[in-house]
């Protein structure tokens, strides 16, 4: 609050000094008479050419949901979980299967770790298949991830996995960088309409991730971590 | 002893028109500020972000509220400077008295305010035209929001009545500074003492108070009604005092 006083009180001398710089009258210290008007004719003109370039550009349908609240999101997290305990993650609203792999593997022990080392908080979860054959499925489960109310799902980085020897290596594939840009409605307008809610959020969800693998009947799993259910 | 009759209203007419073609620079401190504001305004009005060790994700929320809200302090000191000696001197040009001076002053405000308004609620296109073709490396989330023509002329006429407030208030602490110097060290003093003694104390907080009651009011026309009663009274007194000042040397 403090700083913001300030920080109002600095701008209030910038404008004070534009203001007393410009004066009221037509020739002022930094413009010569004939000039001003060109000035105001030139940025009403400048003014005029911006509503009509913003209305020939295309414009796209996407309409943005209200926020995701915090208990909407715990429920999800609690639901999802849930539903991967009991392998119901195709049937549940809201969980995507982003990926899946399928890999030959004929061995009887099989050692899961993340690739450099590094953490990677993803829950895991297995299912014993009824036969050994001779093959691991992995399905790659998750949910929308919002930064306010727009959807960065695409932004957040997701799981790969490599089978090397008898070694499944999860890993992220990169570090994503991502900057989202939002044109608002100015507080004018919103302050009359419903639409201030839909401005004002400022919370990110991540949704949360599940590797599902569907072992062979025999294969017995080792060196792993934060395996939910088995 | 002159032997044309001319009446109030058009001596006022005469000053205003007068004031609309000489006090040009006002309108050219505006497009200064503006343009200033919607500079500003590329790092966005807010910004969050979320991240770990594996992803970034910024979001900047982009619009001309910088602009709007640069555009009232520009109406506010403009407003202050109107009143100043030599300003108020301008008006002896004309066969007049203090109250068509003022009169024209004010309604020369109400001409620039409508203006301001007008191009700060115009300058929302410009930064979002510059925002979409200059800032590529930006995803755009929510696509190019299209308010109603509705909602922008409310927009619009909100925007205006703000900045005529402003203008007013901005008239009103001029017209008492011009009453006494005193008021040219006591109103700032009293302006931001409030707001920082508000801040510590929790009461008498003049931001709280203004935000909850005009800029948290959603009914449109109780909003009209509150800037006209308050431009209003803040116009009146300062016309009121204005006439107690002396008369030109």
């Amino acid at each position: 609050m403090m700083m913001s006083i300030i920080l109002l009180a600095i701008i209030a001398i910038v404008i004070a000094g534009v203001v007393k710089g410009s004066g009221a009258r037509k020739q002022s210290q930094w413009f010569s008479g004939s000039s001003t008007k060109w000035f105001i004719a030139g940025y009403a003109l400048f003014l005029l050419a911006s509503v009509l370039i913003y209305q020939l550009i295309p414009k796209t349908d996407e309409v943005l949901k209200p926020e995701i609240t915090q208990e909407e999101m715990n429920q999800f997290y609690n639901d999802f979980h849930n539903a991967a305990i009991k392998g119901e993650l195709d049937s549940l609203e809201g969980s995507i299967k982003t990926a899946e792999w399928v890999f030959d593997y004929d061995q009887p022990k099989l050692h899961l770790r993340t690739k450099y080392s590094n953490h990677i908080s993803v829950s895991v979860v297995t299912e014993r298949k009824s036969t050994n054959d001779g093959t691991i499925e992995a399905y790659y489960y998750t949910g929308v991830s919002t930064a306010g109310n727009i959807d960065i799902s695409n932004a957040v980085s997701r799981v790969d996995l490599e089978l090397d020897g008898s070694t499944l290596e999860l890993m992220r594939p990169e570090v994503v960088e991502r900057h989202f840009a939002q044109f608002i409605q100015e507080f004018t307008i919103t302050q009359f309409s419903e639409q201030k809610r839909l401005n004002n959020g400022h919370h990110t969800h991540i949704a949360p991730e599940v590797l599902y693998l569907k072992i062979p009947e025999e294969l017995e799993i080792v060196d792993y971590a934060n395996v939910l259910w088995e | 002893m002159s032997l044309t009759e001319v009446s109030f209203a058009s001596v006022v007419k005469s000053q205003f028109r007068y004031k609309v073609k000489a006090y040009l620079g006002v309108f050219v401190s505006l497009m200064i500020l503006q343009l200033i504001a919607i500079i500003f305004s590329f790092n966005g009005v807010s910004s969050f972000g979320s991240g770990s060790d594996s992803f970034s994700v910024t979001v900047s929320r982009y619009s001309a509220n910088m602009v709007i809200t640069f555009t009232f302090l520009w109406a506010f000191i403009t407003a202050i400077l109107l009143t100043t000696r030599a300003y108020r001197y301008d008006d002896f040009s004309f066969v007049t008295n203090r109250l068509s001076g003022s009169l024209s002053t004010v309604l020369f405000l109400l001409f620039a305010c409508a203006a301001a308004g007008i191009s700060a609620m115009l300058s929302s296109f410009l930064l979002k035209n510059i925002i979409y073709f200059f800032f590529t490396d930006i995803t755009l989330a929510g696509g190019l929001p299209q308010a109603a023509p509705g909602e922008f002329i409310i927009g619009t006429i909100a925007t205006i009545l703000y900045v005529i407030l402003f203008s007013s208030a901005g008239y009103f602490i001029g017209t008492l500074v011009q009453l006494h110097r005193f008021f040219a060290v006591s109103v700032p003093g009293v302006i931001f003492g409030s707001l920082f003694i508000g801040d510590q104390s929790g009461l008498g907080n003049v931001i709280v108070w203004i935000n909850e009651f005009l800029f948290s009011e959603t009914s449109f026309f109780i909003f009209i009604s509150k800037i006209i009663i308050f431009s209003g009274i803040f116009f009146v007194s300062s016309f009121y005092l204005l006439n107690r000042l002396e008369v030109r040397q």
